[in-house]
């Protein structure tokens, strides 16, 4: 059963090869199959082919579930714990390593400038891949996080389009911020 | 290969996304200044989730004669930073809601509400005009620099100008109260001793008696109809102080316990010793406060200022379960006291332990009080 191949076809008319069990990470696919859709081609109009692979790669990575390392850290061991009372130590220790081997893989994968990052993220929220979404939107944000409009700007290609009086304004207000009440 | 992205054209349902993983109120307001499709974003975002954004309250320490610069200590950094603030120099300040502060001229009697970010300030009817008591507007008096203890909105008068402030007065601690638009501020006259805290909490002015006694006021009516609402007091008489505070869309009932302890210069000095929470439970056909024996997730910022309620979770830099507290009770019991004694006593009581800590280990020892100040942003973020 979990050798049943899918084939995807990227924006640009190139065609790719799934697991039906990766493909079942994605909820878009999901439905797709369970809807009974599997002999042809699915077409995925607004997925390219620079992107479609790194998708792939990660609906391999994790198979039926949706989740992120850190859901999987937080629900998998404490459940657990949860439903066996003396739970089996090995058991919870081979499931740290999974976790922090997934970890290591995730910060490998996500390894990647914004322009793949903005794909990306389109491509999760359009497939509906839970994990990769939450992935990429902690990646944005933190790109954000702590950075002054300038430097957000530069991470993410943005020109300003304030006219010269709103960009005044803006400058007095982060000035005001970065001299006086920016603590953190 | 050319790639098509643009992010300030990204989907806005995305941008939320990215602005929830954004807990600052800073990177939201930056995120704003991004360019014009991120700031109606934000804008968007900040009506439909406003409720998610918090921000922890800073101390406001006291001021000194000889420099303009106010300092405020974070608990986000643990630091003290300075604010060059030249409008409240030399001014009795006390904190009011929603980040306005009221000030008090000590030669002239003006009062201003005063927005410390915004810079906008607001002129109230001056301390001579409170139909009771009239003062004799002797500079100097000390009666002028500490005429008013706490002050609350009714809304925020930066958004609306229709509002209400219901102020605790004098050292008597009575009631008085403003209408936007009146001439002057009118002292309530009760059959209450004195009270120690007022809130305002779903549209209604709560405020509490030294004994531990409820009232609402209902400031639609004129004059204003004033509702016992608990007439019990909470537990047996010690030394102790009242607070209210909104949690969680509730209302709380905090009581402060002090102890006398010698201190290394073997002055006596008043500490906090514990707290006890109650929450109101409204619903029964009679009015009650229920005690907790946990707040769980919660922290309070009570004492001198604006009391608030955050979730720990947003703020893994401060304890959960726990009361972040100033020394407020200086002035409070100063009727009683022949000394002035000073407002050393701020720290940080646990639930799960009972202990009281100090959360900062550098304050000196003031002779004016500090308080808790919640900064509200303006321009961009804060005119929906």
């Amino acid at each position: 059963m979990s050798s049943t191949k899918i084939f995807l076809k990227s924006s640009d008319d190139k065609t790719f090869e799934i697991d039906e069990t990766a493909a079942r990470a994605s909820e878009t696919l999901k439905n797709i199959i369970d809807g009974g859709c599997l002999d042809g081609v699915i077409p995925l109009p607004n997925v390219s082919s620079n992107i479609l692979p790194k998708v792939i790669e990660y609906c391999k990575k994790h198979g039926g579930d949706n989740g992120s390392s850190k859901k999987i850290a937080n629900g998998g061991v404490d459940k657990d714990k949860e439903i066996l009372p003396d739970y089996d130590e090995e058991e919870d220790k081979r499931e740290k390593v999974r976790v922090d081997e997934l970890k290591k893989w995730e910060e490998e994968y996500m390894d990647f400038d914004q322009q793949v990052l903005y794909d990306l993220m389109l491509a999760a929220n359009y497939l509906h891949i839970k994990g990769l979404l939450d992935l990429t939107v902690e990646k944005a944000a933190s790109m954000i996080r702590g950075r002054t409009p300038d430097q957000i700007r530069e991470n993410f290609n943005i020109n300003s389009d304030f006219t010269p009086e709103e960009e005044e304004e803006m400058i007095l207000i982060e000035d005001e911020w970065d001299d006086e009440w920016a603590f953190d | 290969m050319a790639s098509t992205e643009d992010w300030s054209e990204l989907l806005p349902e995305l941008m939320n996304l990215i602005l929830d993983q954004l807990t600052h109120i800073s990177d939201h307001l930056r995120f704003a200044s991004v360019c014009s499709s991120w700031k109606s974003v934000t804008i968007n975002y900040r009506y439909y989730r406003r409720h998610l954004l918090h921000q922890l309250p800073l101390l406001m320490l006291p001021g000194n004669d000889n420099t303009e610069t106010r300092n405020f200590f974070s608990l986000s950094s643990g630091k003290c930073y300075g604010f060059h603030i030249p409008e409240i120099h030399r001014k009795w300040c006390c904190a009011s809601t929603q980040g306005w502060l009221i000030t008090v001229d000590e030669s002239t009697g003006e009062i201003q509400l005063f927005n410390p970010v915004s810079r906008d300030r607001i002129l109230l009817p001056s301390l001579f005009t409170f139909s009771y008591p009239q003062l004799s507007c002797k500079p100097g008096d000390p009666s002028v620099s500490d005429y008013i203890d706490k002050a609350i909105l009714s809304s925020n008068p930066g958004r609306t100008p229709d509002y209400v402030i219901l102020a605790i007065v004098t050292i008597d601690k009575r009631l008085a109260y403003y209408k936007s638009g009146a001439d002057r501020w009118i002292t309530m006259t009760t059959r209450w001793t004195w009270f120690e805290d007022v809130i305002n909490y779903k549209g209604l002015f709560y405020a509490v008696t030294n004994t531990g006694k409820v009232l609402t006021y209902d400031f639609s009516f004129e004059p204003p109809i004033e509702t016992l609402i608990i007439c019990r007091r909470p537990g047996r008489r010690t030394w102790e102080r009242y607070y209210l505070v909104e949690s969680l869309g509730e209302l709380l009932l905090v009581r402060r316990h002090f102890g006398w302890f010698e201190n290394d210069d073997t002055r006596l000095r008043i500490k906090t010793v514990r707290f006890e929470v109650r929450k109101l439970m409204a619903e029964s056909r009679q009015n009650c406060f229920r005690i907790m024996r946990s707040i769980g997730d919660r922290i309070l910022f009570l004492g001198y200022g604006c009391s608030m309620s955050v979730a720990a979770q947003d703020f893994p830099e401060c304890k959960g379960n726990s009361i972040y507290f100033n020394g407020d009770y200086c002035y409070r019991y100063r009727r009683f006291l022949k000394k002035p004694v000073p407002y050393h006593d701020t720290g940080v009581f646990n639930f799960e332990n009972g202990s009281v800590e100090s959360f900062y280990d550098s304050f000196p020892i003031w002779t004016t009080p500090a308080f808790w100040i919640t900064p509200t942003y303006p321009y961009l973020l804060d005119y929906i």
